[in-house]
């Protein structure tokens, strides 16, 4: 269904104000915040399709970013001595993930809800641990000191290396991901996927193979890691398994969450919300967990649904005499 | 061969029968109507044509003889043209009215993902046609569910709900439509309604297997009658006959005091 008009204003707005975001930033540091905003909104478009469509909640989500860096991390650095190309990376990362993501959501399919989270939990945790003792006895990860030296993206002799370039390249690829969503949203493939999320065994009497569109779900929201991953690795140019904790699978599902599940432009808000908020909160540093907790508690009692939500939850009931 | 044909068909749950050595056949174009008391195993029957449930024995043979059901996943047994509704409503409550419908072409589509994506010709003029045919399929009841297609479907009154239900299962273009109480909860008018719409569901060459309580239904339109108690079959035959059946009258009111 087409969205109300007041929100395809505010899509276009938030779209204008992000291409000229880098003219109005104060200084280089904002628009760093503000390539990491889309870096992140990028990622939780991608634990949306798992959790927001398909209705699987995800606690690991991050392995497969952390995955997706150090891939990229592997093929285009020192480390191994390979160098290859960006262009050339990129596409490998996101079928290396796809791949992980399938590789983790087959022994999951079984499960649900709470159960599922707990093991994608576990396969988060274990992910951080390979990462974390992989350099012995063959140095694969480079261990608690993780990889650096990793190549800036090049494209056609161009180098890029000022925050503005990669603001841009992020926006791009957020753009992407976002017409990805939205085609998907509104595919027999997209379809499918909620109705698994709604009622998993009607699901299965309309013909849907739920096995198959689990997979599905799973490694398309792991891809779209891939490329966070990639941009991650290229942007720091270095990884570390640090970077890869627990909290940012929080961090990134309350991104999911907090705009409204499985609506498109609340969760580009949520991340833009959740990159910021600290950021501004910096001066107070000693409260900003604390303000930041209190802001979020007060928002899921006042608006349990997330900020953004327009599948009609608040519409009337029908009434029941036709 | 009838189109559908079960024999044998057992199911136990530990030590309860609920399904016992059930020989029951469908033919083409009929409406069948199931009755029992509650716990009679009727769902039962339902959820082991539709794969929800492995068979403990027997076999389910579907398409005139030529096609297997038993040991098929749900999915694939739709795909071959059974479809079915819920006693309690399975709707997909957070999505509209239409994507309910949607939903149920997914077994007559193709789009991949890759399509989808790159957004190829293919995948969309497929959607445009099963969105054209879903609102066909919402017209089946006036302007019922047409009016509200694009609302979510948690906000239908409670017969739309069950008439939503049975458009949703028409989306997957059943031969044999297996309806589950379809008129449980709906007042005399909207039952009559029913009768009606089932009747056309039939004119467009669709096999009916009903279960029911309201016994207007199972005479207005049934051609058949199949009575279940204990799991196993008790009466067959015109609604007339099976009514008059000793073994009926006992299975719904007990044996009768001096006969014992």
């Amino acid at each position: 269904m087409a969205p109300p008009g007041w929100l395809r204003w505010v899509a276009w707005a938030l779209g204008l104000a992000a291409v000229v975001g880098p003219l109005l930033a104060p200084n280089d540091y904002w628009i760093g915040v503000m390539a990491r905003i889309c870096l992140y909104a990028t990622l939780a478009l991608g634990l949306n399709v798992v959790v927001g469509f398909a209705g699987l909640l995800d606690l690991g989500y991050v392995a497969f970013f952390g995955i997706g860096s150090y891939v990229y991390a592997f093929l285009a650095s020192g480390h191994f001595g390979l160098h290859l190309p960006f262009f050339v990376v990129v596409p490998i990362v996101v079928v290396a993930t796809a791949v992980s993501g399938l590789l983790i959501g087959a022994p999951t399919l079984r499960l649900r809800g709470d159960y599922l989270a707990i093991v994608t939990l576990g396969f988060g945790e274990i992910t951080y641990l390979l990462l974390i003792n992989l350099d012995r006895p063959v140095n694969i990860t480079g261990g608690p000191s993780g990889i650096i030296g990793i190549d800036p993206p090049a494209l056609a002799g161009f180098t890029l290396s000022r925050n503005t370039e990669y603001y841009y390249l992020f926006l791009a690829a957020l753009a992407l991901a976002l017409i990805a969503s939205v085609r998907l949203r509104h595919s027999r493939v997209g379809w499918a996927w909620q109705a698994i999320r709604e009622d998993e065994l009607a699901a299965k009497t309309m013909g849907i193979n739920t096995t198959v569109a689990k997979l599905q779900a799973f490694a398309m929201g792991a891809s779209f890691a891939g490329v966070g991953g990639s941009f991650l690795a290229s942007w720091q140019r270095s990884v570390f398994p640090e970077n890869f904790l627990f909290t940012e699978s929080i961090n990134i599902l309350a991104m999911v969450i907090l705009g409204g599940t499985g609506n498109l432009l609340g969760v580009v808000v949520g991340a833009t919300l959740l990159v910021t908020l600290p950021e501004v909160f910096r001066d107070f540093q000693r409260y900003r967990l604390l303000v930041f907790g209190l802001m979020l508690m007060v928002l899921m009692v006042v608006r349990p649904q997330g900020l953004l939500v327009t599948d009609g939850r608040r519409e009337e009931q029908e009434d029941q005499a036709v | 061969m009838p189109l559908l044909e079960i024999s044998g068909l057992t199911k136990h749950f530990g030590g309860l029968r609920a399904v016992h050595d059930l020989v029951l056949h469908v033919g083409n174009d009929e409406i069948v109507g199931l009755i029992g008391p509650n716990g009679s195993g009727k769902t039962t029957v339902f959820n082991l044509v539709t794969g929800l449930y492995p068979a403990t024995a027997g076999r389910v043979v579907f398409d005139h003889g030529r096609q297997e059901l038993t040991g098929l996943p749900p999915h694939r047994i739709t795909a071959l043209g059974v479809a079915r509704t819920f006693q309690t409503q399975r709707l997909f409550n957070h999505m509209t009215v239409l994507e309910n419908i949607l939903v149920g072409t997914h077994c007559r589509t193709r789009a991949g993902i890759a399509g989808i994506l790159l957004g190829m010709p293919g995948p969309r003029a497929e959607r445009r046609r099963v969105e054209d045919r879903a609102a066909e399929l919402l017209g089946l009841f006036g302007d019922r569910l047409l009016s509200r297609a694009g609302r979510p479907a948690w906000t239908l009154s409670y017969a739309n709900r069950r008439r939503l239900e049975i458009a949703r299962a028409l989306a997957a273009d059943p031969r044999l439509l297996l309806l589950d109480e379809p008129a449980a909860g709906m007042n005399p008018t909207e039952t009559h309604e029913l009768m009606r719409d089932i009747e056309r569901i039939r004119a467009r060459g669709i096999t009916v297997l009903l279960i029911e309580h309201d016994m207007t239904v199972i005479r207005g339109i049934c051609d058949r009658v199949v009575a279940l108690d204990h799991g196993t079959k008790i009466a067959e035959g015109r609604f007339e006959e099976v009514r008059e059946s000793a073994a009926v009258l006992e299975a719904y009111l007990g044996r009768r005091a001096g006969r014992a």
